[in-house]
């Protein structure tokens, strides 16, 4: 959740700070953030955008590349790219470091279709970021979470059983073990909402029994 | 079970704790210290317990018509002219609190966060937010609601927390405060911070 949070929002939130909010830094921090992008020649939109597409393309090339040799190619690419990047004096080493953290982060999130959506909302959020800062990502934030809310799948919708509020399957947040959940999930509206017969470690009643005995 | 189409109890409830929260912590305490003194923390309750009274008398009147809305109601027991007359006195008050609410929030916004910007840009910004959650409808404006709760809730008590170095019981007293009388006149004048109740009337 927390990768999920800091791929989607990180580089959105960078250019928020550094752009419209920079009382929010410690002053230490703005200084170097200051002085890090005094010889820069580019506009840090477009700085981000340019770090992100070129992270795009590693991870496609690394992707298309078949074996060890693209796993090689995406290394190497990044940290290649990145030194030279910096030395040449086209983005600052800050920046370097959030591309890294959100790649990293939409790689940690186990679906690998909603690493995709992230990958797509990003740049949307970089855009709100920059035309108005942390107001411009809240109200980016309550439109696709609209859209998300208004999203179903056969009926069923996206945000289940969050809402609407169905009885629990103890598999929402907190997974309980396999065989402690016995019914199918509520929200599903499932003909028969049993999922496993009532004899469920049945090798724990007779144990019991035949202690009793 | 999943039913289609309705927003149960749960998310109604939830909606308008939002609403209210949000509009008696940013309006509220620096105006009301400068108004009343030290009985604002009480005169709150005031104005919610005028408004539970405002919320049971609607209550009382959608229980006894249960398959109606308000403007229903209001033809049913006004007739047709009557009730459209109080019908488009309802949807004025409602079109009334969305301008003022939104100019409110522009007003916010501009003093906390873009001081420099100008003030259409802002609203413009807020009106497309607005527009694509009307027309994605009410059921998911309270289901964004619901999936939300726990993280607005969290903020509020981490603000609360946060300013809590600042709380001084000593504040408190006197009891009275300087003058009863108009702490109960704001009370009840202010119970409009808690109309978002009539969310639920209207669309119950």
């Amino acid at each position: 959740m927390i990768a999920a949070f800091f791929g989607l929002f990180l580089p959105g939130l960078y250019i928020a700070l550094t752009l419209y909010h920079q009382e929010m830094i410690p002053t230490e921090l703005l200084t170097s953030l200051a002085k890090s992008r005094e010889a820069l020649p580019f506009p840090i939109v477009v700085e981000m955008i340019v770090m992100e597409i070129s992270w795009e393309l590693i991870r496609e090339a690394g992707v298309s590349v078949p074996g060890v040799i693209g796993q090689t190619i995406g290394i190497i690419g990044v940290v290649v790219l990145g030194q030279a990047a910096v030395a040449a004096g086209l983005v600052s080493p800050v920046l370097i470091i959030i591309t890294a953290i959100t790649g990293l982060c939409s790689f940690a999130i186990p679906a690998y279709n909603l690493a995709f959506a992230h990958r797509i909302l990003r740049f949307a959020f970089i855009f709100l970021g920059a035309i108005a800062g942390f107001y411009g990502i809240a109200v980016g934030t309550f439109i696709f979470g609209g859209l998300i809310c208004s999203m179903k799948s056969f009926g069923v919708l996206y945000v289940s059983p969050i809402t609407p509020k169905t009885k629990p399957n103890h598999d929402a947040v907190i997974r309980q073990p396999l065989w402690a959940q016995k019914e199918r999930p509520d929200f599903l509206n499932t003909h028969d909402r049993s999922k496993t017969g009532k004899t469920v470690r049945g090798w724990k009643d007779q144990n019991s029994k035949g202690n009793k005995q | 079970m999943n039913k289609d189409g309705k927003f149960g109890p749960n998310e109604a409830i939830w909606m308008t704790i939002i609403a209210i929260t949000i509009k008696a912590s940013f309006s509220g305490p620096s105006n009301l210290a400068g108004f009343i003194g030290n009985t604002g923390w009480y005169m709150i309750y005031i104005s919610a317990a005028v408004a539970l009274l405002g919320f049971a008398f609607i209550y009382l009147v959608l229980k006894r018509f249960p398959e109606n809305n308000i403007s229903e109601v209001f033809e049913l027991t006004f007739g047709r002219v009557v009730g459209f007359i109080f019908s488009g006195i309802l949807a004025m008050y409602l079109l009334w609190t969305a301008f003022s609410g939104a100019g409110e929030f522009v007003q916010i916004i501009k003093v906390y966060n873009f001081p420099l910007s100008p003030k259409v840009y802002i609203t413009a910004i807020y009106m497309i937010g607005v527009l694509v959650m009307s027309l994605l409808g009410l059921e998911n404006i309270a289901r964004f609601t619901k999936v939300t709760i726990y993280f607005t809730m969290t903020g509020f008590v981490v603000i609360y927390i946060l300013g809590s170095q600042n709380f001084n019981t000593n504040n408190l007293f006197p009891i009275l405060g300087n003058d009863l009388g108009k702490t109960v006149t704001t009370g009840i004048v202010r119970s409009s911070i808690f109309g978002e109740v009539i969310l639920l009337a209207v669309f119950a």
